[in-house]
């Protein structure tokens, strides 16, 4: 199921306004169903190994770290009642609670955000936000930084290769590592701000004056406007009953 | 739109204003790599701010965040709130003149890190829970264990980072703006931040 | 002919309290013609295009001109504070910042100059499909700009400019990044626009210059040495060979990396356009 960028961003902020309001058995349940249909959708439709291989780390670190959570907290928390003692180490129940409530919410979030991004391309998503009346020279900036997103790493990889053949303390003492650092970040700086500067001309050369053009609109199709205009008078009822004493 | 602002978003900004954001998003990976325990996460934000202007800043700062989010790390859109502070109280002390010396540099980062330590503890302690999944939470726990409440021990853990990391980030900017070429700096509508402006002198005096 | 740009006694330097980086030229393109500027780094060349496109004047208010400078059918100025294209398009020396970075194909990448001038979009089609073809990019047109080599990237940066038909085309040392076949398609190019576009490039070789020039300007540290045709710049080489082939050129010149190297190479100009070798 394809679902149009504007229902998908509604469902989500519905799913993370509902994982503050709700238990965490109920988050847990969330989480759970979420997973599932992530990797129907992944796993069925999807042909890209590396998405999935992604996915999957992704529910065994949301797992993992929603457990640990709930154990550090059950340790290190000494409130309520002992809940249990394993090897020696006692666990206390309000701990534990306030645990299992943290990692199961952090859990739902995370999915959501994760399924969301992950079946929504970042140009997809910078057109999305066009679509939403986001000004031209804001679209244009979204645009640029994927493209430095890409190129500022393959950079910092060149300059550190450089730094690291002359002898720099790369793996030394933190004050070492402190002036390797910095020998990376300067020249970075300095080359990414003069190569910018010389991209603004070439921009103005081409006869851009900030305002985007060049990439069409579409209104957002009615079907999703209704459903995006449901969820989020779903959410408000939902976030007004929870205030109700 | 005002004269400043649409000066910060002209043309030939645009591509300064995208490469704030992914240094933002790149420059703590270094440290990162070379177990520095410095975030950086705003550089690009503080350095937006003082050759550009706020509004930038504060744009470039949300768009790192929310770019973080979508590449692997959901809870940085949470804490966009903190970048609008860094973004806009930076630029105020910008405009007062304090990137021109060194002392204001330092004091500027410890007040800087005052509201948004302060602010990221309430994001970290009331959304998270205090969980947002770095060793900082250790910091969190151990205050927790001490009796301290969720809130308070937040709290100290972002007093005892944010400052720090706020005057790193200032300092780093600073002497990248002491050694900037005059003719990359008299580029930017924020030069008057840095310098005096030499150019009104040459404004009017091209006559043959 | 009118000349399409001419200077008068114009001498420029980015703020009064720096040097002239510009000294008193006085030169006149005429219209449709070719014209080299030659000279070592640091000889102003890139400045005399960077003002003749308006960027230098908008760039740095601090800026200050004397003595005149004219394009035809526009009024005199001392130097321009807005960029003037698309009457005076400029491609600047690094390819790869001439790519917006906004756009995904080559094609689109050429039409995104046409869309920020505001052109209806069956005319954008037809003309980068024509620009497309004059370059022999047809090929790449729907490739990733910054999936190409340097040279078809430097093709595609020309695209980028020349799509707007400007009537003074400015071109920033435009034969880095091209191998032989990719500078033997540039001089074509140059060659089929003699006529219809007046084009300024800069370079530190002499071979596109003798390639596709009918004019010939040499610079030395902001002074015009020499403006004229190409014949007499030949003719006269002996007087600009301590400009040309000085330190600071055959440093980034490794065809003149020592003097006999470059003796030689003037040797071989000469035999090609039949000069003799007696005021060697």
């Amino acid at each position: 199921m394809r679902l149009e960028t504007l229902t998908k961003t509604s469902l989500v902020f519905f799913f993370i306004v509902l994982s503050f309001l709700a238990d965490w058995q109920t988050n847990l349940l969330l989480f759970a169903g979420f997973s599932l249909l992530g990797a129907l959708q992944i796993f069925l439709q999807t042909e890209f190994i590396s998405i999935r291989r992604a996915y999957s780390r992704f529910l065994l670190y949301a797992i993992a770290a929603s457990a640990l959570i709930t154990v550090l907290n059950g340790f290190f928390l000494r409130d309520g009642d002992v809940a249990a003692e394993v090897l020696g180490i006692t666990f206390y129940d309000a701990g534990l609670q306030f645990g299992i409530t943290t990692g199961a919410r952090l859990a739902v979030i995370s999915v959501s955000l994760f399924l969301f991004f992950v079946t929504t391309p970042l140009r997809r998503l910078i057109q999305f936000f066009q679509q939403a009346g986001l000004p031209g020279q804001l679209t244009v900036i979204l645009f640029l930084a994927l493209h430095f997103i890409g190129q500022v790493p393959a950079r910092i990889s060149q300059i550190y290769t450089a730094q690291e053949a002359r002898g720099a303390p790369v793996r030394g003492h933190a004050i070492a590592r402190l002036k390797a650092f910095l020998a990376i970040l300067f020249p970075l700086l300095l080359s990414s701000i003069s190569e910018t500067l010389e991209r603004g001309a070439a921009l103005e050369a081409r006869g851009f004056r900030g305002e985007l053009t060049a990439v069409s609109t579409t209104p957002f199709p009615l079907v999703s406007k209704v459903i995006a205009t449901a969820v989020f008078l779903a959410t408000l009822s939902l976030l007004a009953y929870s205030l109700l004493p | 739109m005002s004269k400043r602002i649409s000066e910060e978003f002209s043309g030939p900004m645009l591509p300064f204003i995208a490469l704030c954001v992914a240094l933002n998003l790149t420059v703590g990976q270094v440290a990162a790599a070379l177990k520095l325990p410095l975030y950086l996460d705003s550089l690009g934000t503080v350095l937006l701010a003082v050759l550009a202007g706020p509004v930038s800043a504060i744009v470039a700062g949300s768009f790192a965040n929310l770019l973080a989010s979508a590449m692997g790390n959901p809870p940085m859109m949470f804490f966009i709130p903190v970048v609008i502070v860094i973004g806009g109280v930076t630029g105020m002390f910008a405009r007062f003149g304090w990137f021109r010396r060194w002392y204001l540099v330092v004091l500027g980062g410890i007040l800087l890190g005052i509201p948004t330590a302060g602010l990221s503890s309430v994001i970290s302690a009331y959304v998270f829970g205090g969980v947002t999944m770095g060793a900082a939470d250790f910091i969190v726990l151990f205050f927790r264990s001490q009796g301290f409440s969720l809130h308070q021990s937040t709290l100290i853990q972002a007093f005892i980072m944010d400052p720090f990391d706020k005057v790193v980030t200032y300092l780093i900017v600073f002497i990248l703006l002491r050694n900037l070429p005059e003719r990359l700096l008299n580029r930017f509508p924020g030069v008057l931040n840095i310098k005096p402006k030499q150019s009104d002198r040459g404004l009017n005096s091209n006559a043959p | 002919m009118n000349p399409e740009i001419s200077l008068q006694g114009f001498s420029l330097r980015y703020s009064p309290s720096a040097d002239w980086a510009l000294a008193g030229l006085t030169l006149s393109i005429p219209s449709g013609a070719c014209c080299a500027i030659l000279g070592p780094t640091s000889s102003g060349k890139t400045t005399l295009l960077q003002t003749l496109s308006g960027l230098l004047g908008k760039h740095h208010p601090a800026a200050e001109a004397r003595g005149a400078l004219s394009f035809k059918d526009r009024e005199q100025t001392t130097i321009p504070r807005e960029m003037l294209f698309p009457a005076v398009g400029m491609v600047l020396q690094d390819p790869y910042v001439m790519i917006s970075g906004i756009h995904e194909t080559v094609e689109e990448e050429i039409a995104f100059t046409l869309q920020n001038l505001g052109i209806p979009q069956a005319e954008i089609r037809s003309r980068v499909r024509e620009t497309l073809s004059m370059l022999h990019l047809e090929e790449f047109a729907r490739r990733h700009p910054l999936r190409l080599s340097g040279g078809e990237l430097q093709r595609v940066a020309l695209a980028s400019i020349l799509v707007a038909k400007p009537s003074v085309l400015l071109l920033d040392e435009p034969r880095n990044s091209l191998d032989s076949a990719g500078q033997d398609m540039l001089a074509r190019l140059l060659r089929a626009l003699r006529g219809t576009t007046t084009v300024l490039f800069t370079d530190y070789d002499i071979d596109l210059a003798m390639a596709a020039a009918d004019y010939v300007v040499v610079f030395d540290k902001g002074i015009c040495t020499y403006h004229g045709d190409k014949q007499g710049f030949l003719e006269n080489f002996e007087k600009f060979s301590s400009i040309l082939l000085s330190d600071s050129w055959t440093r980034s010149l490794p065809l003149l990396a020592n003097t006999q190297a470059g003796t030689s190479k003037i040797s071989r100009i000469r035999k090609i356009f039949g000069l003799s070798n007696a005021n060697t």
